[in-house]
């Protein structure tokens, strides 16, 4: 009996083999087939490279990062250039070319032309006030055209003395609407005519007020509260001649019924650029157990974007003017809407202290630009 | 002599002498297993020459990846198997129309498929015995024994499983042993 490795070699010594002719014929035909076949040439690189998968998916990355470019570079350019803009104006604002930014005035958005308008309305000349009048007419957006007319009125309003000289008597006010507020016209301090306050520093150390008594004995815990009138308010520097201090105790740009303020620069207190240490004072014309304070913060229509609120604060009261106690717990105003329907939105609770004077520092505002204002501040008191 | 590898990427690149090789290294297992299959040398002629022709045709497109033995030996039986249905229809068809029957009508003989290669008597006999097996059997253990195709490439061409082509190549070779045997005590 043969085993199975047996019958795998029996198996295998079966050989046939083709005749040679047979060789001849198939390999002749072989060669035949290939003669007449043309081989495909392999494919030149180029064409292996564009068509291999990898390239189609960077291909395809590539296009999809064009399209989000070319989609959202727009938006970015037009956001860089409204900054851009924006800074130009305010460089020229600064250096109070009121030509230049009428020029600049035609182009941009709407924000852009209401910034501009009202830097125009605090340092515009005669010239510019004309061209105003001319873009306002012109201008068919109502919010534009409001924002022209009002800072042509502003204009106004500042060249108003110049333009007609007239003696600066004490009960005067600034403007015609800024009387009558309070039901009798506020005393002007007079000394606060210059940009630049000719002494600065802390009121006491200028000692300019006569010391009080403490103690007073005209105030009673039993009076009622009232609102305080004839404060003489006092600051370390003025922007301009007609944005003093007393702006923001003579209700100018105060609505009595609404209790809504003006966006008029020139209602408004406003330090001079870059004053080192920039304070109000308020002087009453008595010690009083103070209750309230209720403050409009600065409300030019720049408020939103450029900020010239009064935001970090130090509240100190004094007897005398010389002797100061700071109001714990106050340290920060509220920004205003910059709308002329901006209503007091911080009240400063003064829990009955007892004080002839008030004095606020400002360390620092809203914005970027190095000085500060408030549109008004009421007092209350027994 | 190259690895099959390298023969079918020169081939792909229009190489005669690469095909002329493969023909060399391969002609002699084909051609014997499928004279042993079907015993008709003349067919397996034609069928070599149609497989080299159809691989001919197809340079430049071959994958080099399959085992090329295997695929020329699976590609020449199903080439002899396709040719003998279809001849057996042809055959039908004509006794049907009482045509005179032709030359085409010699079935493969396999119980003596003699060739001027054959060597000795004990050749013959198991040829003989082999003739005796099922077709299916037989390939498993002509594939396996004679061609050195594993279990596994035999079971794709036979489309069956692995263990079917085992258990077939079991009994072709039981069968062959008790064949065998009994041919030598006669």
């Amino acid at each position: 009996m043969r085993t199975p490795e047996d019958m795998k070699r029996l198996a295998k010594s079966v050989r046939y083999i083709p005749e040679a002719s047979v060789d001849q014929r198939i390999l002749r035909a072989v060669d035949d087939v290939l003669d007449r076949r043309r081989v495909p040439k392999p494919k030149p690189l180029w064409r292996v490279v564009v068509s291999h998968r990898i390239t189609k998916l960077a291909v395809a990355t590539a296009a999809i990062v064009v399209l989000v470019m070319a989609l959202v570079l727009p938006f970015k350019v037009r956001e860089r250039n409204r900054l851009a803009d924006l800074a130009l104006a305010k460089a020229l604002y600064e250096q109070g070319n009121a030509e230049a930014l009428v020029e600049v005035l035609n182009a941009g958005t709407l924000e852009f032309k209401r910034t501009v308008a009202s830097y125009l309305a605090e340092i515009g000349s005669l010239e510019t006030r004309d061209a105003l009048l001319t873009l306002a007419a012109k201008e068919s957006n109502p919010l534009l055209k409001e924002a022209f007319k009002s800072a042509v009125d502003a204009i106004n309003r500042r060249l108003a003395p110049e333009a007609s000289p007239r003696p600066n008597g004490p009960n005067e006010a600034p403007s015609p609407d800024a009387t009558g507020a309070l039901g009798s016209p506020n005393p002007i301090v007079l000394d606060e005519a210059s940009d630049i306050d000719p002494n600065p520093g802390r009121p006491d150390e200028r000692a300019a007020k006569p010391p009080h008594a403490p103690g007073d004995p005209n105030v009673d815990p039993n009076d009622p509260v009232q609102r305080l009138v004839n404060i003489v308010a006092t600051a370390s520097s003025s922007h301009t001649a007609n944005m003093g201090p007393e702006n923001t105790v003579n209700g100018s740009g105060l609505d009595e019924a609404s209790r809504q303020h003006s966006t008029q620069a020139t209602d408004m207190w406003l330090s001079r650029m870059n004053d080192p240490t920039p304070w109000i004072q308020y002087e009453f014309d008595q010690v009083y157990a103070l209750q309230e304070m209720w403050v409009w913060n600065s409300n030019q229509l720049v408020e939103p974007f450029v900020g010239l609120g009064a935001k970090d604060v130090v509240v100190e009261y004094s007897l005398d003017g010389k002797t100061w106690t700071e109001l714990e717990g106050v340290d920060r105003f509220n920004q205003a809407t910059g709308s002329a329907m901006y209503t007091a939105n911080t009240i400063v609770d003064l829990a009955g202290a007892r004080a002839k004077f008030l004095l606020i520092t400002i360390k620092g505002g809203f914005g970027v630009m190095p000085h500060y204002g408030l549109s008004e501040v009421q007092f209350f008191a027994r | 002599m190259l690895d099959d590898r390298s023969l079918i990427n020169q081939l792909n690149l229009g190489s005669k002498q690469a095909l002329h090789q493969i023909y060399a290294k391969y002609k002699e297992d084909m051609f014997t297993i499928a004279v042993s299959m079907c015993g008709d040398r003349e067919l397996v002629e034609d069928c070599l020459q149609d497989v080299f022709v159809h691989f001919a045709e197809a340079a430049g497109q071959i994958r080099a990846r399959s085992n090329l033995k295997a695929y020329l030996i699976t590609a020449i039986l199903n080439r002899i198997r396709d040719r003998l249905r279809r001849r057996d229809r042809w055959r039908r068809t004509s006794q049907q129309l009482n045509a005179p029957a032709g030359d085409f009508r010699r079935r493969p003989d396999n119980q003596s498929p003699a060739g001027p290669l054959m060597q000795g008597e004990q050749n013959a006999a198991i040829m003989r015995a082999m003739g005796k097996l099922p077709a299916k059997q037989r390939e498993a253990f002509l594939l396996h024994a004679q061609a050195d195709l594993t279990f596994r490439q035999i079971a794709r061409h036979q489309q069956v499983s692995e263990k079917t082509v085992n258990s077939r190549y079991r009994y072709a070779v039981e069968k062959l042993q008790v064949l065998l045997d009994r041919e030598e005590r006669a």
